[in-house]
């Protein structure tokens, strides 16, 4: 299940619990983002057991609405006590400054940077 | 003219200025295709990232300055009236001041956003704002904590009134790419 835009995509790969975020992401609030949320929380109901990943690795820009939105979803995981690990990109300077502001919200946050 | 309010950092934005450039835009250029903020925040940051020996520079600068104008935008009176940018080079920095309307019932409110931002702990406040946005998603306000907190940018907020008696804000900020 893939949303593709022209300047980014998110892609869900059910086999593998896998959600990708590639490209520039500053869409003007959260309700822009309503539509990548429903895909995060869909995988969310679908994996169980393992960690569900997310990879960041290809996001080049994520503004601050968007963080907030990603903090929901954060939040959410938390409330159904499911664990997450982020794919990060440490080049990236937006993923090594804030990527770390999601295990703050919830300590079952797993984060890794190729 | 009514008494201006200042609040957060001191910065010298006038002396010692190597370099600076000047470019404002409309409001509602913006609303009509919200990815001019990006196409804005990415040419200041192609304009200045040859300065600065930091290989992030490019990244940084746009993203902050996203986030600062996507904040001018979302915070103006009147959608007709320029919003002016002004950036500056003083050695590793980039200093640059944004002004535009506010409107009068929201200048309060934005007065407590920012003097937040400068007496309590940014961690804290970042919880605190993310908790209060799964309870009422229109709330957000994180963009500002989030430039303070993770990429150390000094920051002042001049609310004054023009010759006309509408309400702008200067927002000023520096930001180090040593």
């Amino acid at each position: 299940m893939e949303i593709k835009k022209d300047k980014y995509s998110v892609e869900y790969i059910r086999k593998n619990r896998q959600i990708t975020f590639k490209g520039i992401l500053r869409l003007l609030g959260k309700d822009e983002y309503r539509e990548i949320f429903e895909l995060l929380t869909q995988a969310a109901n679908e994996t169980t057991g393992l960690p569900l990943k997310l990879d960041m690795s290809a996001l080049q820009f994520l503004n601050s609405s968007g963080i907030s939105s990603l903090s929901m979803f954060i939040i959410k995981m938390r409330q159904l006590d499911k664990d997450i690990t982020m794919i990060g990109n440490n080049n990236i300077p937006w993923q090594e400054k804030s990527l770390r502001n999601f295990q703050k919200l919830y300590g079952k946050v797993e984060i890794i940077f190729s | 003219m009514e008494k201006c309010i200042l609040i957060g950092d001191e910065i010298e934005f006038e002396k010692d200025i190597e370099t600076t450039f000047t470019f404002s835009f409309l409001p509602l250029d913006i609303f009509d295709n919200w990815e001019r903020v990006g196409s804005l925040s990415d040419f200041v940051a192609e304009y200045f990232k040859s300065y600065f020996i930091n290989s992030a520079a490019y990244n940084v600068i746009s993203t902050v300055f996203n986030e600062f104008i996507e904040n001018a935008v979302k915070f103006t009176k009147n959608n007709s009236q320029p919003i002016i940018v002004t950036v500056k080079k003083r050695n590793n920095y980039l200093l640059s001041r944004i002004t535009n309307t506010i409107p009068v019932k929201r200048k309060d409110a934005f007065i407590g956003i920012c003097n937040e931002l400068f007496s309590k702990d940014l961690d804290t406040l970042f919880l605190k704002r993310v908790e209060e946005g799964v309870e009422d998603r229109k709330k957000s306000g994180i963009g500002l904590i989030l430039i303070k907190k993770d990429y150390q940018v000094k920051t002042n907020f001049n609310f004054f009134t023009d010759r006309n008696k509408i309400n702008n804000v200067a927002v000023t900020f520096n930001l180090n790419l040593q």
